[in-house]
């Protein structure tokens, strides 16, 4: 843990690793993953285990502002705060042996498990195009509720520039996860003194929730092409699926549920159901129960990174105790309960349950 | 502190953080949202004034006293991420708005220019990891329930914002 936390910058303030010039920037917001390939953070059949290869379509670096490339272009493999984290977890239970042997999942294996983003270039490009949007809203005559939800008709040029602004932020958070999951791998090839390869640090899956995409679905029984944007939610296409990578396509997608630091997270695919009842969408976490503010009184950050420990063993190192406190078990709802939701109602299956077994975080 | 005097408080959001910050100007306002904002991310009382910063916001287009105030504190994350600095002393020198009916500013505009315009001095330091804890991040304000009042009594000021972490 401690050299992973050395070698993985949280990004809260500091810079990362990498910097990068505006048209390396514009590199990664066109290629995704392929940029981090072919720059040696990573290996080469790891863009099939990402979510469209890697390199979502329709990406415009034109319509990224200079302010949200200043942001970041030294984020790039950058952990960051709030809910991101970093986990080293241990397979406790498989639900499903067979789908389990085909994501090369077996009881007690060690994982690992990422949460990040686009970070501050995400945040910059969504306010920058909440300013545009707030015009448009009123231009195309569509009154909203609230003032953070802005819109613009999808084929509208407001609406063209910010989906091709949109997938430079997907590619480039893909792209800093997959700089972490390099970092990971030679972590561990230094603490074990083998190579990751020895060591099977082979990539499972990299999915993205909060995002937008154009997909084919069966609306009122005809075939159409729609937006679909998942906010709180993830894909999770069913078996057969042409858009799944060829090694997965018959198991369906695989979906990754993050938990709390304390109890588990999850392992899922897709199903059928999810395509007829859901767009092929599933949960994408447990849900915060507790505000911040009201989990930093209930619980002290020293105290739980002790309990955790002493209690499950959980190693935590976290750049902030407050920070922690925010994140703390009790305030997310049980993650559990919330797979079990999606299982029984068949929009996605559970093939493994993980447990945490080293917690990072910002 | 009184009631009277608070200037700035935390808000309940499940998910995100919320600030309520008060003023008796606008002015007063903009400088106790973004002491605020920084508040929620470390302890300011460690956050020295050593170096400064000049921040002139100009909005050409015809922006309400809300989207000023986004403008503002994403102004001051933008050099939070980018410089790396945190701040805990902040000068606005002025605020201005449109003198519309719909912000009810109640103060005399610039009839002739659209422009809204924040003119302020901050003052901070490079975040020094050795004596700054940096609790969240904060990545940026949002529109969500936002709302900057004036009580139309005490003409005082009060804005509710929520920001995404």
């Amino acid at each position: 843990m401690y050299e992973l936390s050395f070698n993985i910058p949280k990004g809260v303030g500091s810079t990362g690793k990498i910097k990068l010039s505006n048209s390396e920037m514009r590199k990664v917001f066109t290629e995704g993953v392929n940029w981090a390939i072919k720059n040696g953070y990573g290996w080469e059949e790891d863009k099939y285990f990402v979510d469209d290869q890697g390199c979502m379509d329709g990406a415009n670096p034109d319509y990224v502002s200079k302010q949200a490339i200043d942001r970041g272009n030294d984020q790039v493999g950058t952990l960051g705060s709030g809910n991101h984290f970093l986990e080293i977890q241990k397979v406790d239970e498989i639900y499903d042996e067979k789908v389990a042997r085909v994501l090369g999942l077996e009881k007690d294996q060690i994982t690992v498990m990422i949460h990040s983003g686009s970070r501050g270039l995400g945040h910059q490009i969504c306010s920058d195009f909440i300013k545009v949007m707030q015009q448009s809203s009123s231009k195309y005559g569509i009154v909203l509720r609230d003032k953070q939800l802005a819109c613009a008709p999808l084929n509208s040029p407001e609406g063209k520039k910010y989906y091709a602004a949109m997938a430079c932020a997907v590619n480039y958070a893909m792209t800093n996860r997959h700089c972490l999951t390099h970092w990971v791998r030679l972590s561990l090839e230094r603490v074990f003194k083998k190579s990751s390869r020895d060591l099977g640090l082979e990539l499972i899956y990299d999915v993205s929730h909060n995002i937008a995409k154009m997909e084919v679905h069966n609306v009122d029984g005809v075939k159409k092409q729609v937006c679909v944007h998942r906010k709180g939610a993830t894909r999770a296409f069913g078996p057969g699926h042409e858009s799944i990578t060829s090694k997965y396509r018959d198991i369906g997608q695989p979906v990754i549920i993050p938990g709390d630091m304390g109890r588990y997270s999850y392992i899922l695919v897709g199903t059928e159901m999810a395509m007829t009842e859901s767009f092929g969408s599933t949960c994408h976490g447990a849900g915060r129960l507790l505000s911040r503010a009201k989990a930093k009184k209930k619980i002290k950050g020293s105290e739980l990174k002790e309990e955790l420990f002493r209690k499950k063993g959980i190693i935590v190192i976290a750049g902030s105790l407050s920070g922690l406190a925010e994140e703390a078990p009790d305030a997310y709802k049980d993650v559990s309960k919330v797979v079990d939701v999606t299982h029984n109602a068949g929009i996605s299956r559970k093939v493994a349950r993980l447990v945490p077994l080293g917690v990072l975080k910002g | 502190m009184g009631e009277m005097d608070k200037r700035y408080e935390q808000i309940e959001h499940l998910s995100d953080v919320g600030l309520r910050a008060y003023g008796k100007s606008l002015e007063e306002l903009f400088e106790n949202a973004g002491e605020g904002m920084f508040s929620i991310m470390c302890d300011l009382a460690k956050v020295s004034p050593l170096s400064r910063r000049e921040i002139d916001i100009v909005e050409r287009e015809n922006v309400s006293v809300e989207q000023l105030l986004i403008s503002w504190l994403e102004n001051l994350l933008y050099l939070f991420e980018v410089e790396k600095m945190l701040f805990s002393s902040f000068k606005v020198h002025s605020v201005k708005v449109q003198s519309d009916k719909s912000n009810k500013d109640g103060r005399e505009g610039d009839e002739k220019s659209k422009e809204a315009r924040v003119k302020a001095e901050i003052f901070g330091e490079k975040i020094d990891f050795t004596k700054h804890e940096i609790i969240v991040a904060i990545k940026a304000p949002t529109y969500h329930t936002l709302e900057v009042k004036r009580d139309s009594l005490s003409g005082s000021w009060v804005a509710n914002v929520i920001f995404d972490i």
